[in-house]
């Protein structure tokens, strides 16, 4: 839980980490934390109207997987997909990529795009990933950003903000205590690995 | 034979010099509000440390294992085990009492134990996968720390057992006993006594603890964050 991480960057700071600012760190953490891939989710995209850039939900930080209806889609890049066809945004088809476009990493096409919107999402069984899933929607494996951590990463989160806390520039700047924060925050981090 | 966290907090303050746990008295209590130093709150913070040492000694070495019995959704692959396995009752609540499971280290579908391949793995194997339907559950994998993965769906509601590392009871009183090996007590402490050197800022006594503890649980880490 996110207040007990924050009493816990108190307690071992013995009050001096600034309380305002170490919230804004532990989100930079947990934001962190995404390249170890921690925080998962899976999440499914409605797709509305062929041809249209899609917009990734805000709490995604890192997509390990995309699927469209049943499959596994494959990444491309802007250049590769511009390689191998220049009007690819206006190729309709059975998607088999997706593209993040050049403009923002939080909006995607699909490669070649689908013609057909997916159907509604109403899930009579509880099991939208299962029973229930929409056809021709889009499901995605991601990393995801979250007001609370699980709760045997709170120590090590705790440790990860002290680090931050301590090495930024303030009265209270504290390298070597900031490092000894991060070594041991990174260490239990290891420790408690799925 | 267990010990109980009266005993272990005795030996920490011991090692740390500190018997009425003066020096480590918390300066916001749980809910955020100011506190005075007093012995109970000192020794309430050393077991608060030595909870998440337990916690941590128990996910490097996977001493504390349990079970739980997932019923499958038809059709479904993906399931979210973040409250999904429960706190075992008879222990004393955590601060998150909902959830038990530390990571999963094997599913079983009767006495037939399932495959564990990486999550990146399944699309080498199968890039329908995420639809695919099959007889009987062959593999298992974990997507990041929360979601589990089974492969091939079924069409059938099936009862697998989840065998996983579970949440070590909070130390919230001096009589909770310790779950994890006595053998592995004094590591317990080790990092408890680390937490608190940190806090007191003795970066002297630092760098051995560290580096025993880097070299024995996180030899994937670069050197330097090894300690």
């Amino acid at each position: 839980m996110k207040f007990q991480v924050l009493n816990l960057v108190q307690q071992l700071s013995n009050g001096q980490a600034d309380a305002t600012v170490s919230e804004r760190l532990y989100r930079e953490v947990i934001f962190d934390l995404g390249r170890d891939e921690w925080l998962s989710t899976f999440t499914l995209v409605p797709l509305t109207s062929a041809g249209s850039s899609v917009q990734m939900p805000v709490q995604i930080i890192k997509t390990l997987a995309m699927f469209y209806d049943d499959e596994q889609l494959g990444e491309m890049t802007l250049k590769q997909a511009q390689y191998l066809n220049d009007n690819w945004r206006d190729q309709p088809g059975v998607p088999h990529s997706y593209v993040f476009d050049g403009e923002t990493r939080k909006n995607f096409r699909l490669d070649p795009y689908p013609m057909v919107a997916s159907k509604p999402f109403i899930f009579i069984h509880g099991s939208p990933l299962g029973q229930d899933f929409p056809a021709y929607a889009v499901a995605i494996a991601a990393i995801e950003t979250r007001v609370n951590v699980l709760f045997q990463m709170e120590i090590a989160v705790a440790l990860l903000v002290l680090e931050k806390e301590f090495e930024r520039e303030s009265d209270h700047k504290d390298d070597a205590f900031a490092q000894a924060a991060g070594q041991m925050g990174r260490i239990f981090l290891e420790m408690v690995k799925p | 034979m267990a010990e109980i966290a009266g005993l272990l907090t005795d030996a920490l303050l011991q090692r740390i010099r500190d018997q009425q746990a003066l020096g480590i008295t918390p300066v916001v209590d749980n809910n955020g509000a100011a506190q005075n130093p007093s012995t109970p709150a000192g020794r309430a913070f050393a077991r608060t440390l030595l909870s998440h040492a337990q916690m941590l000694i128990n996910g490097a070495q996977e001493q504390v294992l349990s079970t739980f019995t997932l019923t499958t959704y038809p059709y479904q692959c993906v399931y979210p085990i973040s409250g999904l396995i429960r706190a075992n009752t008879n222990w004393p609540p955590g601060p998150n009492p909902t959830d038990d499971c530390v990571r999963i280290v094997g599913v079983r579908d009767g006495q037939r134990d399932l495959n564990r391949v990486m999550f990146r793995t399944l699309a080498h194997i199968d890039r329908h996968w995420f639809r695919r339907l099959g007889s009987v559950f062959t593999t298992w994998s974990m997507h990041g720390a929360d979601s589990l993965v089974l492969y091939p769906g079924c069409q059938t509601r099936v009862a697998l057992t989840v065998v996983y590392l579970q949440r070590t009871p909070f130390l919230t009183d001096d009589s909770v006993p310790t779950a994890i090996d006595d053998d592995t007590l004094p590591e317990v402490v080790d990092i408890a006594q680390a937490l608190y050197h940190l806090k007191h800022r003795d970066m002297d006594l630092l760098p051995g603890i560290l580096e025993r503890l880097g070299q024995r649980y996180a030899k994937n880490l670069p050197k330097k964050n090894r300690g």
